[in-house]
């Protein structure tokens, strides 16, 4: 957006007055999490909601309106609050630890990943999620399971 | 006319200046960090901060108050569903 400027003489900010109608959208809680819980739980929640996932972007790909992916997004969010209180309730300790630690370090994955062990294991655990690195070759070992990840 | 004699064959002279340059060089570094950890509740600050980043943290703004808070709550509160980070501008001029 080239063409915003800091505001001068700032009085607050915008709070929009008027709600969705409920013919248009029956409204979904939103997901109350920040970016770090989100990051850590990132490919546990690819690998939980993949058909959403996939609905939504192929949905995406037809349109850029956002009136025309409602539906497909809708499910994408009550499918991520069902992953995000099966956490709280199985792994909130190794969750919070992992996410505190990314906050700490800048939200770079590969500071933290002694927490992030312990949390795949109890995720693994419990739900029965892994974490898949999407792109990597065969025979490769993924970055994440690498002993000694900074040699060759 | 004979050569002048080495005084010493490491140079143990300038060590000592050597330190208190990394000593003022330290104090510094460390007295930035905490300022940084200060001004940031506690934590380092952010660095490298690209797009992606930046709306996210403006998300966590509308969602806890302060780009520095973290929550993982389930849903969000009420207020996030009409909030923005539009500035109202008082008009002048």
């Amino acid at each position: 957006m080239t063409t915003h400027r800091e505001g001068t003489f700032v009085e607050g900010l915008w709070v929009e007055p008027a709600q969705l109608s409920s013919e248009t959208a029956p409204t979904v809680a939103e997901v109350g999490c920040t970016s770090a819980p989100l990051e850590s739980m990132a490919f546990h929640f690819a690998s939980f909601c993949k058909k959403y996932n996939d609905d939504y972007v192929k949905c995406k790909n037809e349109s850029q309106d956002p009136k025309h992916c409602l539906k497909e997004g809708r499910k994408v969010t009550r499918c991520a609050l069902d992953l995000i209180g099966k956490l709280k309730e199985n792994c909130d300790a190794q969750w919070t630890k992992h996410w505190e630690c990314l906050d700490m370090n800048n939200h770079t994955l590969f500071k933290c990943r002694k927490e992030e062990k312990e949390f795949n294991d109890c995720v693994f655990k419990r739900l029965g999620l892994t974490k898949v690195i999407p792109e990597t070759p065969e025979g490769a070992t993924p970055i994440h399971l690498k002993e000694k990840p900074l040699y060759k | 006319m004979p050569h002048a004699r080495q005084r010493w064959l490491v140079p143990l002279e300038p060590l000592f200046p050597l330190l208190v340059i990394g000593a003022v060089g330290t104090v510094m570094r460390w007295g930035v960090a905490k300022y940084q950890k200060y001004e940031n509740f506690g934590k380092p600050k952010r660095w490298s901060v690209d797009r992606w980043d930046r709306r996210m943290m403006e998300r966590d703004s509308r969602l806890t108050g302060n780009v520095n808070f973290q929550r993982a709550e389930i849903e969000a509160p009420q207020a996030f569903l009409t909030n923005s980070a539009w500035e109202l501008e008082r008009p002048f001029m």
